[in-house]
């Protein structure tokens, strides 16, 4: 899927990445179910734009973790006062289980972030990031993801070239098996090594490791656009943060639920919180809106 | 000054006897065009990798290499990188980083170049060389070709001053290579940078550069400008002038009766010119030779005795053929397009049947279909008779067929040729075992190699150990995709004899190929494949000299003359009256 112009994953890495940290450090610190709430919404929200129908699938596996983790919580932990039965002579209270949806929640939200995160935090804007910072690291990073599907690829030639002589999997028994994955597989180390020494022939001779500085491409512009996103961003969770460090997003579930005091500040920082949470969703579904409407003028 | 001055250059690798190189001196002009060529194992990549310092193989290296005036070892290694462009064999091996933007990159990045500038380079290397449509793609989805090209690319953004290329297309198909070869050329041209490239394909370089280099067990045989060269190697009978370009061989070819006439025209007192007239290189001066040949010596015949019409239904009442496909249709996905459109093919038995077509347009899938690897939704595919299905399974690859592989190294899983050839016969006693393997290594030239590590050998004799192990299933139909990818003029010749030899046993080989000489020499009938089915099916000289694009050199240099030949041989025998 092609990113739609103006969609959140087109703003600048910076941007990107300091939304996906803030949003995953802010819904791991913040016990309030409020909270939580509207993390796994704008969470979900944003998969369902990023990823489309695909989002579905991960939603409802996340939402069958959610019933079994809240359920379980409850076996686990015998603390809280309001009993609801007793099994095995444990009790099994309604806190426990309150406090289960609370933590499965979170781990949902989380989740729902990290089935986005990779869509829109490619490799190369990751690399891009901390290419400055460690090079090196992000140098390895690059090759070990070109060569995953290269493996996978030249494994399947050898796997086919068997076949055309009668030597591959189906030929035999589960003996047969266990030798033609292991004769696949030292083909393969083999041909890796030969691979190897001409792809770092290839790279000394473009002049890796002669220089002590390596630069960077640099492909991303940071733009007006994303001098406003940052300081929309600044602002939300600055006041987020202030709320989870007040104990605005703190919620006790044992012994006995008590919830903060609702005060201004409080709804202020739930607010910006909120506004945080959703800010990729509301800007993906605008542009949507607005590049639907400029394509029927086209 | 020259660019590169080779004085005098040996080599040899460590706990080996031979020379590598051997008193090598060479001067390389700034801005020229050299072509180093010569049979496999000649020396030529261990001369180029000479040219650069972190390359150079290790062992004893006497002699020196002048870079602009300078000793090579005393340039720094950040000059090396930025001026000494080295292209590689592999195209997807020497690609270091996963995107295509990337890789444009990564000598700059390497060498610490100024972002601004870096842009800049990049975005201007990917406009020349027309990258920018797969600017973002990842290098995994590019063909064998696009990765070539940025290889190059990326070795370009650095603006090297000197391209250093080893058998850069020896990967390639025909189009992506002469595609390959054309941007170098431009390159040299354009931006003057100084080529050194070695190729089998002589075709297409030897008629370009502007100086050949001739190598031979390490010696830098013969040099100079091509005309030259070719004489030379012609006077010397040498086995490289199997791989020159077709007008030079139907020159020579028609050479000997021309000096035996010489001296009698002497005699008459006609004028001699002739001997000075140049070597045509190219087609076109082949055609041009050729029309004013035929005019001065009035050649009465001007085409071959007709062959019989290839008639399949006749010739095969008596026996069963030994592959048939009827309305044969494949799609690798449920939503994907169909790749086979309803295939009706025939081969016999003991026949040497060549397949030719584009890239992607299914042939190999095509083979895969006959071996059962891809089982095709409508159709039959029957071997000897029987369909597919009514091969118990294991059956079917013992004394029925088998299929090599495009990449041979594919089927090399052991550490020496012999052991992977005893994975083939796991249920026979030593002593037989060591027959047949003693048997099929002489009949695939393969004895001296056979304690060798596979990965070690060169690409022809690979091909031909990985042959050696297919012909251990004994199979009666041979099936082979682009057998000769890679392989040098005088391999292919060995080859050629080998496949002749099983046709005359009875097997039916049939190829898969790009190869348009070698399928007119030695194919017995050929079909040209287009659009997911089979076009035609002719004998190698109806089916060549039908066409006027998709033939061979020698059929194009003379169509304009002779009427159907096809060879270089059936030019000479013309010529020859």
């Amino acid at each position: 899927m092609v990113a739609l112009p103006g969609s959140f994953e087109t703003f600048h890495p910076v941007i990107t990445f300091t939304w996906f940290a803030c949003a995953i450090v802010l819904t791991v610190m913040a016990t309030n179910p409020f909270w939580t709430g509207c993390a796994c919404a704008g969470a979900a929200a944003f998969l369902l734009t990023v990823r489309g129908r695909a989002g579905w699938k991960l939603i409802l596996g996340m939402a069958l973790a959610f019933i079994v983790l809240l359920l379980a919580n409850g076996l686990f932990n015998p603390q809280g006062r309001t009993v609801l039965f007793t099994y095995f002579g444990r009790p099994y209270t309604l806190e426990s289980v309150l406090y289960g949806t609370q933590t499965a929640g979170m781990f949902v939200a989380v989740m729902l972030l990290f089935g986005s995160y990779d869509r829109v935090m490619t490799a190369d804007r990751f690399t891009y990031l901390f290419g400055h910072a460690m090079p090196a690291i992000t140098l390895v990073l690059t090759m070990v993801l070109r060569l995953v599907p290269d493996y996978l690829r030249k494994a399947k030639q050898i796997a086919s070239a068997r076949d055309g002589i009668g030597k591959g999997a189906a030929e035999s028994g589960f003996g047969g098996r266990v030798r033609h994955g292991s004769a696949i597989l030292g083909a393969l180390t083999t041909w890796a090594l030969e691979a190897g020494v001409v792809t770092a022939d290839s790279m000394r001779s473009r002049g890796y490791g002669t220089r002590k500085t390596r630069t960077q491409h640099a492909r991303y512009r940071f733009g007006a656009r994303d001098v406003v996103m940052l300081a929309v961003l600044i602002v939300c969770v600055g006041l987020a943060f202030a709320g989870v460090f007040s104990g605005a997003s703190s919620v006790d579930f044992l012994p006995r639920i008590a919830f903060p005091p609702v005060t201004g500040f409080s709804m202020l920082s739930f607010l910006a919180y909120a506004a945080f949470m959703f800010t990729p969703f509301v800007v993906d579904a605008g542009k949507r809106i607005s590049w639907r409407s400029s394509i029927s003028k086209i | 000054m020259a660019q590169f001055d080779i004085q005098d250059l040996t080599f040899a690798y460590p706990e080996r006897d031979q020379r590598a190189l051997d008193g090598v001196t060479l001067q390389i002009e700034r801005g020229s065009y050299v072509c180093v060529c010569g049979l496999s194992g000649c020396g030529k990549t261990t001369l180029l990798r000479h040219l650069k310092t972190v390359l150079a193989p290790c062992g004893q290296t006497t002699g020196t290499v002048l870079f602009e005036g300078r000793p090579l070892q005393e340039v720094p290694l950040a000059d090396q990188a930025q001026f000494i462009g080295f292209v590689m064999q592999d195209p997807d091996a020497q690609l270091v980083t996963d995107k295509v933007w990337h890789e444009l990159a990564f000598g700059l990045e390497s060498l610490g170049t100024d972002p601004r500038v870096m842009r800049l380079r990049v975005a201007e290397m990917a406009s020349y060389f027309g990258i920018q449509d797969w600017f973002h793609k990842d290098v995994g989805e590019l063909s064998g070709g696009q990765k070539q090209l940025l290889n190059l690319a990326s070795i370009m953004a650095m603006q090297p001053s000197v391209l250093v290329l080893d058998e850069p297309t020896s990967q390639l198909d025909p189009i992506a290579a002469a595609d390959f070869l054309n941007t170098v050329r431009k390159i040299n041209v354009e931006l003057g940078t100084t080529v050194i490239i070695t190729e089998h394909r002589l075709e297409d370089v030897f008629s370009t550069a502007d100086m050949v280099v001739v190598m031979d067990q390490g010696r830098a045989i013969l040099h100079g400008a091509p005309q030259k060269v070719a004489q030379a190697l012609h006077e010397r009978q040498s086995a490289m002038t199997f791989a020159l370009p077709a007008p030079v061989r139907v020159f020579y070819g028609v050479a000997p009766t021309r000096s035996s006439q010489k001296s009698a025209w002497e005699e008459r007192a006609v004028p001699t010119q002739d001997v000075q007239e140049p070597i045509p290189l190219t087609v076109r001066e082949g055609r041009t030779w050729l029309l004013s040949y035929v005019d001065a010596h009035e050649l009465p015949v001007r085409s071959l005795p007709d062959e019989p019409v290839l008639d399949r239904a006749q010739e095969g009442a008596g026996q069963k053929p030994a592959v048939q496909l009827k309305d044969v249709w494949f799609r690798y996905e449920r939503a994907a397009p169909d790749v086979l459109r309803g295939v009706d093919l025939e081969v016999p038995q003991g026949e040497l049947f060549a397949l030719l077509g584009g890239n992607g347009t299914g042939k190999s899938t095509l083979l895969k279909c006959l071996c059962g690897i891809c089982k095709p939704y409508r159709g039959t595919v029957r071997v000897l008779g029987r369909r597919l299905a009514e091969w118990k399974s294991g059956t079917l690859f013992h004394g029925g067929l088998a299929m090599l592989p495009q990449d041979p190294q594919n089927l090399f899983v052991k550490k020496t040729v012999r052991l992977d050839l005893e994975e083939m016969l796991p249920d026979v006693s030593r002593s037989e075992r060591d027959v047949r393997i003693a048997q099929v290594a002489r009949l695939c030239r393969v004895e001296a190699q056979l304690d060798q590590h596979p990965l070690d050998l060169s690409g022809g004799e690979q091909q031909r150990a990985a042959l050696a192990k297919v012909l251990l299933c004994e199979p009666q139909v041979l099936l082979l995709d682009e057998p000769t990818k890679g392989i040098d003029a005088f391999f292919k010749r060995t080859l050629a004899e080998v496949l002749q030899g099983l046709v005359r046993s009875g097997v039916a080989v049939i190829m898969v190929s790009h190869d348009v000489e070698f399928c007119a020499r030695y194919a017995d009938s050929v079909s040209l494949f287009f659009d997911g089915s089979v076009v035609t099916t002719n004998t190698p000289r109806a089916f060549f000299a039908m066409n006027s694009f998709y033939t061979t050199a020698a059929n194009r240099m003379s169509r304009h003359v002779f009427a159907n030949a096809v060879t270089d041989e059936d030019v000479i025998e013309l010529c020859r009256g």
